[in-house]
């Protein structure tokens, strides 16, 4: 009987023994030190999508992604969001996330479009700081970087100017996004913020002033690199070290590209009515729209922009882009395009620049969204930068969905570790949720 | 923003895949242990796949030869460095077996016989947790070949044997994979192919016995068209989707490789027999997997996957020594070259380079004869990354072959 027994157990060993193994490296924090990680940005660090903030946006941020990759390297147990802890939350336009449903066209056609949900405004009634703070996400929506040592920007009776999304988190009245990311006592942080200093000059059709400071404006030069120049040098004598992104180009994302530009689609009547009506040459198959460039009307030419608010309804039945011009806010010109990327190319020389000076880590995302352009495929999965299809983006056509997030969080986590000869491993972008679909 | 209409073109990416597919070179107990060397031998039935040349030299009237083979392996997979994750495969558990039958009609022409295999000779089975990283690639595969061999052997004179048989193969196909499409109530979209198919091809060979104690044989096993027809796909997709994904039927095309085979065995002794098998793969003929689905959308493609194999050698060396007149031992190794180039992997197909140790031994009563078998394949760890999905990573495999067999030999 014994015998058998050993038998049976050298038997059972030999059989186990036939499982191969790899050893797993170990993951490293390298020359970094990640123990109190802090993320700077605008919407896109916040984790808005769909066109709303809402609590599982906020949770898959890509600052929770690194946040959760640098605790396998020593990074706080503790990484902190202002939550909203809303289903929907709230987009700047007060109106919930958007979902993928069906709506009827002008047309009596039913195809699946992304609808708004109710907004939840109770995501600004008050300021959560005092029983959720302090926080590491300091993400803001709408956010430009000239904001950024801005005193009073989360109180709503300040003169300058005030943002409610830092309203609901910001530790005071006189706060700066600035002195809260210092009051954390920062090891290490990423810092994406510029984007909106020129992205929403291209959301207003580029109707805003190319140097000013309204919502619809670009940020002015000078006072872009003032505001880098300083903040970077606290963030370095406050002993932080981290990685700075720059700003993607504004033809990186679906909101400026889904819509061509030759979108008029004519039959060979319509294309001479047009023609004689508009004395511009029309002919039959796709022409471009018709716009108002400053008062004077012209078809538009390839390499110039639709936004995606542009009812699509109108350009379908109500003549919008031929017998009704388009007005220049719906649309981005030659010329405007011009002046916005070559702003977006002296911002990030200056944060190029600058995050040499002070010896941080530069990751270029704008040479990363990029490549969605073409498609990039991930795990048998293609994503590209296409509306709702492309996979890569959330339904307001701006900001990644999850699975975007992922990516850019990726990506950091490539530059990071290249920089500072860290091993923190990347976050699996397919565990994450994409377009949701009916 | 108001409405967007939607032309959705999810492209079904190649169904490339990477599963670690045990080429099933298990087709004789005896040979097995010895390192699946048996060209240059004339054993038993088993020449019917070995050397159907070699056949014509058996003594026996009626000779029956019946095989087993349970595969336990495994594939492990482990994400390029710095990523940490790892996945395993569920089950590899495959039952390759073998069957061969010759009859010697000694009445008619003491020079001919006549045999039957059915063999098992290409296959693989895998499968992953269907939320693994790589389920966009692949879920599950199971790939079986069975061959149909009636062969025919001739002996001209005491040194030289011919034989060539008529291959029919029915085999069947599963396909398993993600769709990366989801709805509230649905984390993945799934794609399923699965049919049967069959082909024909050869196995001819030629045994030399160029003294008494060196032989000779030189076979040559050719490629099998094996076509898929009327299989079924099946796509379950979120429903706003659903009719860029019909299902369907497929067809499709499995070019199975053809194998030369030179060998060599010399009697060293009345006991020991050492010899040895060179055999040379034609996978570079198996350069695509075409799949013809019936239904096609912008979405759903036909799918030609690019294989980009190598022809391969493997190396064989095995020795035979006769204990006593009942028991024999034997002991062989074999080294098997990947046919994979340039990062092109695909579960059918040899992935890695595998030493495979083998060890077995025979003991006989009366007419009948116990086989047991046991070989150990290592697969080197390979890292690769597939440029048609970029899904990639490390991969390393291990399997245990116990294999056992049967035979039996009437003589007059």
């Amino acid at each position: 009987m014994k015998k058998y027994s050993l038998l049976l157990i050298s038997i059972a060993v030999f059989f186990a023994a036939c499982k191969p193994e790899m050893d797993v490296p170990q993951p490293s924090a390298g020359n970094a030190n990640f123990s109190k990680y802090i993320a700077i940005g605008n919407s896109l660090t916040a984790g808005y999508a769909d066109g709303a903030l809402y609590q599982s946006g906020q949770e898959n941020s890509y600052p929770n992604m690194l946040a959760g990759q640098m605790k396998l390297v020593g990074g706080a147990s503790t990484f902190n969001t202002p939550y909203t802890n809303s289903v929907n939350g709230a987009g700047s336009d007060g109106s919930g996330k958007r979902q993928l449903g069906y709506a009827l066209s002008c047309e009596n056609i039913y195809s699946l479009s992304p609808l708004p949900t109710t907004g939840d405004l109770s995501v600004f009634a008050g300021n959560v700081y005092s029983t959720q703070g302090p926080f590491q996400n300091l993400g803001v929506p709408g956010c430009k970087a000239v904001h950024f040592t801005l005193a009073g920007y989360g109180d709503p009776t300040s003169a300058t100017g005030f943002n409610p999304y830092y309203a609901r988190f910001a530790s005071s009245t006189t706060s700066s996004l600035l002195t809260d990311a210092l009051a954390n006592a920062p090891t290490f942080f990423t810092f994406w913020l510029g984007s909106n200093d020129v992205l929403f000059y291209g959301l207003g059709g580029a109707e805003g002033s190319p140097d000013g400071f309204g919502q619809y404006d670009m940020s002015p030069k000078s006072t872009f690199e003032a505001v880098i120049s300083g903040s970077f040098a606290a963030l370095h004598d406050a002993g932080a070290r981290g990685v700075v992104a720059n700003i993607p180009d504004i033809t990186s994302v679906p909101y400026f590209t889904t819509i061509p530009w030759n979108g008029l689609y004519l039959d060979s009547t319509n294309a001479a009515f047009l023609s004689a009506v508009t004395g511009q040459s029309f002919s039959a198959g796709y022409n471009g729209f018709l716009i108002n460039d400053d008062g004077v009307v012209r078809k538009m030419v390839a390499g110039e922009l639709v936004l995606l608010s542009t009812p699509q309804d109108s350009l379908r039945c109500a003549f919008w882009g031929s017998a009704k011009p388009l007005a220049g806010n719906y649309v981005i010109t030659q010329s405007e395009l011009t002046l916005i990327n070559t702003r977006i190319a002296d911002f990030n020389q200056i944060l190029a620049d600058r995050a040499t000076e002070h010896g941080f880590a530069y990751c270029d995302m704008n040479s990363y969204l990029k490549q969605f352009t073409s498609g990039i495929m991930y795990d048998g999965v293609r994503f590209d930068a296409r509306f709702v299809q492309g996979g890569a983006f959330s339904l307001d056509g701006i900001h990644p969905n999850p699975k975007g997030y992922a990516m850019c969080a990726n990506n950091f986590i490539k530059t990071i570790n290249a920089y500072y000869g860290s091993s923190l491993p990347p976050v699996q972008v397919n565990d994450y949720q994409g377009i949701i679909f009916p | 923003m108001k409405k967007i209409i939607l032309f959705l073109a999810l492209s079904m990416s190649a169904m490339t895949t990477y599963a670690g597919g045990f080429q099933v070179a298990l087709q004789g107990v005896r040979q097995l242990g010895m390192g699946h060397v048996g060209t240059a031998n004339t054993f038993n039935a088993t020449s019917i796949y070995f050397n159907p040349g070699a056949l014509s030299f058996h003594d026996s009237m009626f000779s029956a030869n019946l095989g087993f083979y349970p595969i336990f392996g495994k594939l492990i997979y482990l994400e390029s460095a710095p990523g940490i994750y790892q996945a395993e495969q569920v089950s590899n558990v495959g039952t390759p077996f073998s069957a061969y039958f010759s009859l010697s009609p000694n009445i008619l022409n003491k020079k001919l016989k006549f045999g039957l295999g059915i063999y098992t000779p290409f296959g693989s089975s895998s499968q992953w947790e269907d939320d693994w990283k790589g389920r966009y690639v692949i879920q599950q595969v199971d790939l079986t070949t069975i061959f149909i061999q009636p062969t025919i052997a001739y002996r001209v004179n005491d040194k030289i044997g011919l034989g060539v048989g008529f291959v029919y193969n029915t085999g069947s196909l599963l396909l398993r994979k993600a769709i990366p499409l989801s709805s509230s109530s649905m984390a993945d979209g799934q794609a399923e192919l699965t049919g049967k198919g069959s082909g024909i091809g050869f196995n001819a060979g030629i045994s030399i016995k160029a003294t008494e104690k060196f032989n000779i044989g030189l076979t040559h096993k050719s490629s099998v068209l094996t076509k898929v027809k009327d299989g079924d796909a099946t796509f379950t997709v979120p429903a706003s989707v659903a009719s860029n994904f019909p299902s369907g039927t497929f067809n499709a095309e499995l070019k199975l490789p053809n194998i030369t085979t030179l060998g060599l065995a010399y009697q060293f002794t009345s006991k020991l027999n050492i010899a040895t098998d060179i055999n040379y793969t034609g996978w570079k003929s198996y350069d695509t997997l075409k799949i013809d689905l019936t239904s096609n959308t912008s979405a759903l493609t036909d799918i030609k996957n690019t294989k980009n194999w190598n022809n391969t050698f493997t190396f064989r060396l095995g020795a035979e020594y006769m204990a006593s007149s009942r028991l024999a031992l034997r002991l062989g190794a074999y080294y098997d070259m990947t046919a994979a180039k340039s990062d092109y992997i695909s579960p059918e197909t040899p992935d890695a380079n595998k030493l495979v140790i083998t060890a077995g031994l025979s003991y006989r009563i009366k007419a009948f004869t116990i086989d047991l078998a046991l070989a150990s394949v290592n697969g080197s760890r390979i890292e690769r990354t597939n440029p048609e999905t970029n899904f990639g990573g490390n991969f390393k495999s291990k399997a245990i072959i116990p294999a056992i067999g049967i035979n039996y030999d009437f003589k007059m």
